[in-house]
């Protein structure tokens, strides 16, 4: 029962570890105001197997990136990936 | 100086050497085509364009790899271009996008099917019907994003848009072309656009100019993944196809992620109904 415990225990950890290495940064966008601008910038990102995670505030104006463990992407890629969509890249905030 | 002769002398001053990004089958199609662009009048390239278009999309397209685009693409061409259009919602996608924008309004019923190469333009099939003089448009289009401007809370843009293809009324076939303006200015809380277009054939088939405006607010700003609805008011005056009138037409729209629809009835007491679905 006590290795059970401990081995759940374990685990558990490892996750939490591991999560709390996952790098996050926001961008701050120009000229996000529909829903079509988020899903755009949305789906380019989410093609790269760097990203974890992709979430787009409309209120903020901001592109959140959350990396998979031990991944990045360059600013200029980033930059690059929103300006091809027709967006512009105020700051990329790390 | 007719139509084609226009066409024509635009042509003749026009370098094309484009090398299709495709491979294979496609590439020989296309290159093809583009010989023909080359060499000959834009009439018969309007029509090799409508054979190739039909051909490929219709008995072939049955073999083809993409089975289920071509199946989906036949599906709703058949379906829906008894239809007709007036496009305020964007008509170009995100880079490497497609997009399928189905419009009803007060005259006409379309369906414009497009795939964006880059954000600053798309190119696509249109086909219209104008349901007081019975005429069917089917053509290709092409849609140009010539100014954007991206502000911290809104946003403005300036498309262009051509149009060329086969105009049939009553079993009498012409060439036609079209083209105009389009603008939008955005928040997320107020929207205003306004577009035009000029419609011409070959012969006596077409000749007209339409323009509309709308304006829109929305009743609370939802955020990203929620339901958005938008109240909006438009106007349009399409002189050729319902005399002097000008037609309003309230309406509401409802998007969420990737698909829109608007509902509205206009003055004339007609429904409008547009949806659009990007892939």
């Amino acid at each position: 029962m006590f290795k059970k415990f401990i081995t759940v225990f374990s685990l558990i950890f490892l996750i939490n570890i591991s999560s709390a290495f996952a790098k996050e940064i926001n961008i701050d966008v120009n000229g996000l105001v529909c829903e079509f601008c988020a899903v755009t910038i949305e789906k380019s990102f989410k093609k790269k197997d760097e990203i974890k995670e992709v979430k787009v505030d409309l209120d903020q104006k901001k592109v959140f990136l959350i990396f998979k463990e031990g991944k990045d992407l360059s600013d200029k890629f980033i930059k690059d990936t929103i300006v091809n969509n027709g967006y512009n890249v105020v700051k990329i905030n790390r | 100086m007719s139509f084609y002769s226009l066409i024509d002398i635009l042509l003749s001053r026009t370098s094309i050497n484009i090398t299709p990004p495709w491979k294979g089958e496609f590439a020989e199609l296309s290159n093809f085509y583009l010989g023909i662009v080359r060499n000959i009048n834009m009439k018969l390239v309007a029509n090799h364009l409508l054979h190739f278009i039909i051909y490929n999309y219709t008995i072939r397209g049955y073999r083809h790899k993409h089975l289920f685009i071509m199946k989906l693409f036949l599906a709703l061409t058949i379906l829906l271009s008894f239809l007709a259009s007036n496009v305020f919602a964007r008509p170009i996608s995100y880079s490497g996008g497609a997009t399928i924008m189905q419009n009803n309004d007060a005259v006409k019923n379309s369906i414009h099917v497009h795939y964006s190469p880059s954000y600053k333009y798309s190119v696509g099939y249109k086909g219209e019907y104008l349901r007081k003089d019975q005429i069917a448009l089917n053509g290709l289009q092409l849609n140009n994003l010539v100014k954007r401007w991206n502000l911290p809370a809104a946003q403005g843009n300036i498309y262009l848009k051509s149009n060329v293809g086969n105009a049939n009324k009553s079993g009498k076939n012409e060439l036609y072309g079209f083209a105009g303006i389009a603008g939008d200015f955005e928040t997320r809380k107020y929207f205003i656009s306004y577009e035009n277009r000029y419609y011409k054939s070959d012969g006596d088939i077409l000749s007209n100019f339409e323009q509309s405006a709308r304006i829109g607010v929305a009743p609370y700003v939802a955020g990203y993944g929620s339901l958005h609805t938008w109240l909006m008011f438009q106007v349009s005056h399409q002189p050729e196809f319902e005399g002097d009138e000008i037609i309003a037409t309230p309406l509401v729209r409802l998007f969420k992620g990737a698909h829109l629809a608007e509902f509205g009835v206009s003055s004339n007491k007609r429904i409008l109904f547009n949806f659009i679905a990007r892939f």
